[in-house]
């Protein structure tokens, strides 16, 4: 099953980086990580379901560019990664 | 006079405890992250703060413990498919929060009511103590919406919320840059009653126009709830009817522009102001850092100064970060360069706080 990694600013609210997931595209893999862990899902996504402005995903080496229908597939054995944008600050 | 004062600065909120004649900080929250204001809750003495992390969004905590331990609370969040016009030509926009501006508790007989005012403007109600929020759709679906304008952000903003200590079905939500929007039955239904302000930056023939106008800060006189004031983007105005109308005060020195307003808690005709030059320079007049104070309801000013720095000094305080205790001696205010300043003699000496802190964005005082 697809592994997704938690950037460490992101531990504290979620208890732990390394997760397993399910789901064959981003947005499936991360309801799979919303419904194991629903804190983290405010510090991820808007209201609306949208990646936050100044969070970027990344599967394997390729970020993903739709943050809304994340629609980006995920192999069985991927890796996801949520991480801080440095455009933050 | 009160001894404890939360401080919420860009890195963290700082608990200050006064020890002696001295305040000093006896505990940092949220280290690091942006911690945008504090408000305690007078009905059982818990502390709200709000975050806004630069990446992961709005949150909020409550601590019923002085900051010792919190829980983090459910945030305001906009229904799906509500959109955010602006009257200054920008693009509508999906709303979604981007910073609980405002916070307000209910009345000792409604334990669980919370208020919030937003960016991108919309006043929210929780009445379980903020475990769910509901958008006021009263406000949030008015017409007049679509005039609304960003003040100092590209959204529109609520960053005052009055709620008349008689009456709790009136209130008074103050917005940048909207005006002020009232309510006499509890908020089913509201009106615009930033009557008798002006708005410098709008053509001449749009001046007086009630939707338009950018108050920064409203404050009401607990004891006397008809005298509140507005520091205004142009101008200190006051109101003698809770409200309703508006009119300037022209004697205020030395400038009329700024963000924060402090009304004495007793007293409806004294309240505080700090200046800066204009809006399109925001600092300190002749790079002197003051406190302005009038007793007479706006008829005459003083300038105070004993104990602010003597060096040039830049301070900008923004429209949170004063605040007056419930005895109406003791204020404090911070600044965006990190000084916190204190008093308690209503602003006649002022003392620094022996450190510097991240940038200041708002200041409560505990009860």
């Amino acid at each position: 099953m697809p592994k997704l990694i938690l950037a460490s600013p992101l531990i504290p609210y979620a208890g732990k980086a390394e997760w397993t997931v399910e789901g064959n595209t981003v947005g499936e893999a991360l309801r799979s990580l919303f419904q194991q862990c629903p804190r983290i899902r405010s510090y991820v996504v808007d209201e609306l379901g949208v990646i936050r402005h100044h969070v970027v995903v990344f599967v394997n080496e390729n970020v993903v560019r739709d943050k809304q229908h994340l629609d980006d597939p995920v192999a069985e054995d991927g890796e996801i990664f949520v991480l801080q944008a440095l455009s933050g600050g | 006079m009160a001894n404890r004062l939360v401080v919420s600065t860009r890195k963290g909120l700082f608990h200050l405890e006064r020890r002696g004649a001295n305040w000093s900080i006896a505990r940092v929250s949220f280290l690091g992250q942006n911690a945008t204001l504090a408000h305690p809750d007078t009905r059982d003495g818990s502390l709200y703060a709000t975050l806004n992390h630069g990446h992961f969004g709005v949150k909020l905590h409550r601590s019923a413990d002085h900051g010792q331990t919190w829980e983090e609370l459910a945030v305001p969040a906009y229904p799906a498919g509500e959109m955010v016009h602006t009257a200054d030509g920008k693009p509508p926009t999906p709303a979604t929060l981007k910073l609980i501006w405002s916070l307000e508790t209910g009345t000792a007989a409604q334990p669980g009511r919370l208020w919030a005012g937003t960016l991108p403007g919309g006043l929210f109600r929780s009445d379980d103590g903020g475990k769910s929020w509901e958008l006021v759709r009263t406000l949030w679906d008015r017409p007049e919406r679509e005039k609304w304008m960003g003040g100092g952000t590209d959204w529109p903003g609520i960053h005052s919320i009055c709620i008349d200590p008689r009456d709790s079905n009136v209130m008074c939500v103050s917005v940048s840059c909207a005006g002020n929007w009232r309510t006499t039955d509890g908020g089913s239904t509201w009106g615009q009653s930033a009557h008798g302000m002006y708005a410098e930056y709008m053509p001449p023939e749009l001046r007086t126009l009630a939707d338009a106008q950018d108050p920064h800060r409203m404050v009401q006189c607990p004891a006397m709830p008809d005298h509140c004031w507005v520091q205004h983007h142009n101008g200190v105005f006051r109101s003698e009817n809770a409200g309703v109308t508006w009119t300037e005060a022209t004697a205020v020195r030395p400038s009329k522009f700024g963000f924060a307003v402090a009304v004495h808690p007793k007293d409806g005709r004294t309240a505080w102001f700090i200046p800066g030059v204009k809006d399109e320079c925001r600092v300190t007049v002749d790079a002197k850092l003051v406190v302005t104070r009038t007793r007479d309801g706006g008829e005459t000013f003083e300038v105070l100064t004993r104990g602010l720095p003597t060096e040039p000094a830049y301070d900008i305080v923004f429209r949170h970060a004063l605040d007056i205790d419930e005895s109406g001696s003791s204020l404090a205010f911070g600044s965006t360069t990190g000084g916190v300043w204190t008093t308690d003699d209503q602003g006649d000496t002022w003392t620094q706080l022996p450190a510097r802190l991240p940038p200041v964005h708002a200041v409560a005082f505990m009860p």
